[in-house]
């Protein structure tokens, strides 16, 4: 009783936010990709 | 002079090969329970087997090798080199069991090439394979790509010391949480969440492209695993193409990504760190090269008018690109389309993107990128150097999770590693050519191979000559393992055969 | 005027054996612009799944080597289609007849066939997989080894 109990990881770790923002920045890199794509195909028509 | 090693210290080695080699045996009742569930009984039967010769091994080598002496860093580094060969021989036994193969060979092979996560295949009929033989197939991938040593790490040892030896054995240098084996905690966090997320996003798609839900769910496992781990395998001949699925190819992507990302990164960002998407060398050099590298090859393959439009040069020229710089090895196009449809600039911009790689600590294989980045970092400041009065000191920071300053030791350390890689890719391009395969064809495969990718233009295949076989087994070692270890394990021989 | 007849009648036949012969997965993937475009005759086993989709559905149709997707978009085309594939089964061998793409426009530049007609050649049948008993013995003999070896390791651990 009184004794700090240790923490998981050295800082606190929040998943559901971690994952939202790697998945919209992948997301964002994919919709690049994409803008790049239809760029390159209408500059070689 | 070099001491030769005395005999406790192959008992060390051996004692914890041992350790590792009864885990890998326990991994194999995994698959034997899904030939149970699916009532496969011949690859059942052949699990077993396969575990209790592991197991059996294991004992074996941790009772003749009992010692009080604990893992020093050469120790740690050889039981990492010597774990993945022993895991391939060992992980090769159900496989061949399951005449799928042409060989022992050919089952050592693919068995290299999961634990590795490389993804290049010699199976045969894989249409025909057990559900069990394919939950073996992807399981080795998730067990190399989570590094065995982390598994051994959560499961098997009491102490740190020895334990972060062995973990840097692995490659992964980073110690993200102070305590390793907080450090290996993270690490299944980060992959458990993302193993549920993404089964279950693929299993839907799966479900709703038409296929049976217990095939769904099974592939969604299975692809998932081989993503997240940048491993390559999939449950049918034809790999992603099979599903010809845009969502299944968008998601898959996503799963690339997310794979080869650092797991430091992870850590920063899942702690709440969102300035270090921007700022981190890795993520700059990876968006840097990727993109790079995109534009010329999507040039250069609509150029060719292969592709009649603007969505189809998309999921066909980002796919591979991507699938080849995270190191995956998943492909939506056939092997001959490399060599006979997309010309040879943008066949070389593969090879090029598998050569440099993904992060460092992840499940990435390649040079790497913070390896690509100091080069181009030092290479500034060595001009910055020259246009600056003889007296002037210059320092030359980048930000990586800290704020670091470039230092000698680590640009010299990186780049012997980044010259290993180019000097190991040149030799597997050697052995190509000596057998007979053209140098484009040659170098793609050799880098495939030494970057643990997967992609293949063809080379690969059971009518491959033994002696390449074994020489690529060799190469997917090497690359999976960085070099250091492979090198401990050669002084290490070396000693006991010269020393004093 | 009878020779030029027989002739063409010759050729006729000919012609129409030629585009009958089914042309192989290697030579499609090999080489995708020979036929690109063109009717083909592709034969070979359905595998793994039978997808249904908005528009149609998919099959993949394995043949030696390299399996190639097969678009239909009429859905009764595989009706008949009883089994796909798999560890328990040999699916149904099938002829497809259809235009090759060597990178569909509709669908995200697949290398794929549009089937015209789909014909089941043989029907699907179950894979025997015949146990072999031999295995209980090794698996005994080795599971045996285990327990010794367990018992000798757990002795040793203690101190």
């Amino acid at each position: 009783m009184g004794v700090k109990r240790r923490p998981v990881f050295e800082h606190a770790v929040n998943p559901m936010f971690g994952v939202m923002l790697e998945l919209a920045c992948i997301a964002g890199f994919l919709g690049f990709g994409f803008l790049l794509s239809i760029l390159i195909f209408s500059l070689t028509r | 002079m070099i001491l030769r090693p005395a005999k406790d210290d192959f008992k060390v080695i051996g004692f914890y090969v041992g350790k590792l080699t009864v885990a890998l045996g326990l991994a194999m009742f995994i698959p034997a329970l899904v030939a149970l569930v699916f009532k496969e009984w011949n690859p059942m039967l052949d699990f077993v087997t396969g575990a209790l010769i592991a197991i059996v091994t294991g004992l074996a080598l941790q009772i003749v090798s009992r010692t009080p002496k604990d893992l020093e860093w050469v120790h740690g580094l050889t039981v990492a080199a010597l774990s993945w060969l022993a895991a391939m021989l060992l992980g090769a036994v159900p496989m061949f069991l399951s005449g799928h193969f042409a060989s022992y060979l050919d089952a050592s092979f693919d068995a290299m090439s999961g634990f590795a996560t490389t993804g290049l295949v010699l199976i045969q009929d894989l249409d025909h394979a057990s559900h069990a033989l394919n939950m073996w197939r992807h399981l080795m991938m998730f067990m190399g790509g989570q590094g065995i040593v982390v598994i051994g790490l959560t499961f098997l040892m009491k102490g740190t010391a020895g334990a972060y030896r062995m973990y840097v054995g692995e490659a992964r240098e980073e110690k993200i949480l102070p305590n390793v084996i907080q450090t290996a905690r993270f690490i299944w966090y980060v992959s458990l969440t993302y193993l549920a997320l993404g089964t279950a996003a693929l299993t839907s798609v799966g479900i709703l492209e038409g296929m049976r839900p217990v095939r769904a769910l099974l592939h969604g496992i299975w692809i998932f695993i081989a993503a997240f781990d940048t491993g390559g395998f999939t449950p049918q001949s034809m790999n992603i193409l099979y599903y010809h699925s845009f969502p299944y190819e968008i998601i898959t992507t996503l799963i690339m990504v997310l794979g080869t990302m650092n797991f430091a990164l992870h850590y920063a960002l899942w702690s709440g760190n969102r300035g270090e998407i921007r700022r981190n060398i890795e993520v700059i050099s990876l968006f840097a090269t990727s993109t790079a590298i995109f534009l010329i090859a999507a040039f250069s393959i609509a150029s060719l008018k292969i592709y009649p439009n603007a969505v189809a040069l998309f999921r066909k020229s980002f796919y591979q690109i991507i699938s080849a710089h995270s190191g995956t090895g998943y492909s939506t196009i056939y092997p001959e389309n490399f060599t006979g449809s997309w010309g040879a600039l943008a066949m070389f911009m593969t090879t090029l993107a598998m050569a440099f790689g993904g992060s460092v600590s992840s499940t990435a294989g390649g040079i790497k990128a913070l390896r690509i980045a100091t080069f181009f970092k030092a290479l500034r400041q060595d001009i910055k150097k020259i246009m600056s009065p003889f007296s002037a000191i210059v320092v030359e920071k980048f930000h990586h999770i800290k704020d670091l300053v470039l230092e000698e030791k680590f640009v010299r350390n990186s780049m012997v590693i980044l010259a290993a890689y180019i000097f190991t890719y040149i030799l597997g391009t050697v052995v190509g050519m000596f057998f007979g395969y053209p140098l484009d064809k040659a170098l793609f495969e050799a880098t495939s191979a030494v970057a643990n990718v997967g992609l293949s233009c063809g080379i690969t295949a059971p009518s491959m000559p033994a002696a390449m076989k074994i020489v690529y087994i060799a190469l997917m070692w090497v690359g999976r393992l960085e070099f250091i270890s492979i090198f401990a394990l050669a002084g290490f021989i070396l000693a006991a055969i010269r020393g004093k | 005027m009878k020779k030029i007849l027989v002739l063409l009648i010759l050729a006729i036949i000919s012609a129409a054996s030629v585009s009958f012969a089914a042309v192989s997965s290697t030579d499609l993937t090999a080489n995708p612009r020979n036929y690109d475009g063109q009717i083909v005759t592709y034969r070979g086993e359905v595998v793994g799944d039978i997808m249904k989709r908005k528009e149609g559905a998919w099959i993949n149709v394995l043949d030696g080597e390299r399996a190639v997707g097969v678009w239909v978009n009429d859905t009764p085309m595989i009706s008949n289609i009883s089994r796909a594939g798999s560890y328990f089964h040999k699916g149904d061998i099938v002829e497809v007849r259809g235009v090759f793409n060597a990178a569909c426009g509709d669908h995200g530049g697949d290398t794929d066939i549009h089937a015209d007609s789909i014909s089941i050649v043989e029907k699907g049948r179950p894979i025997k997989h015949p146990v072999d008993p031999g295995k209980f013995k090794v698996i005994a003999v080795f599971a045996f080894t285990a327990l010794i070896l367990l018992a000798v390791y757990v002795r040793a651990s203690k101190p």
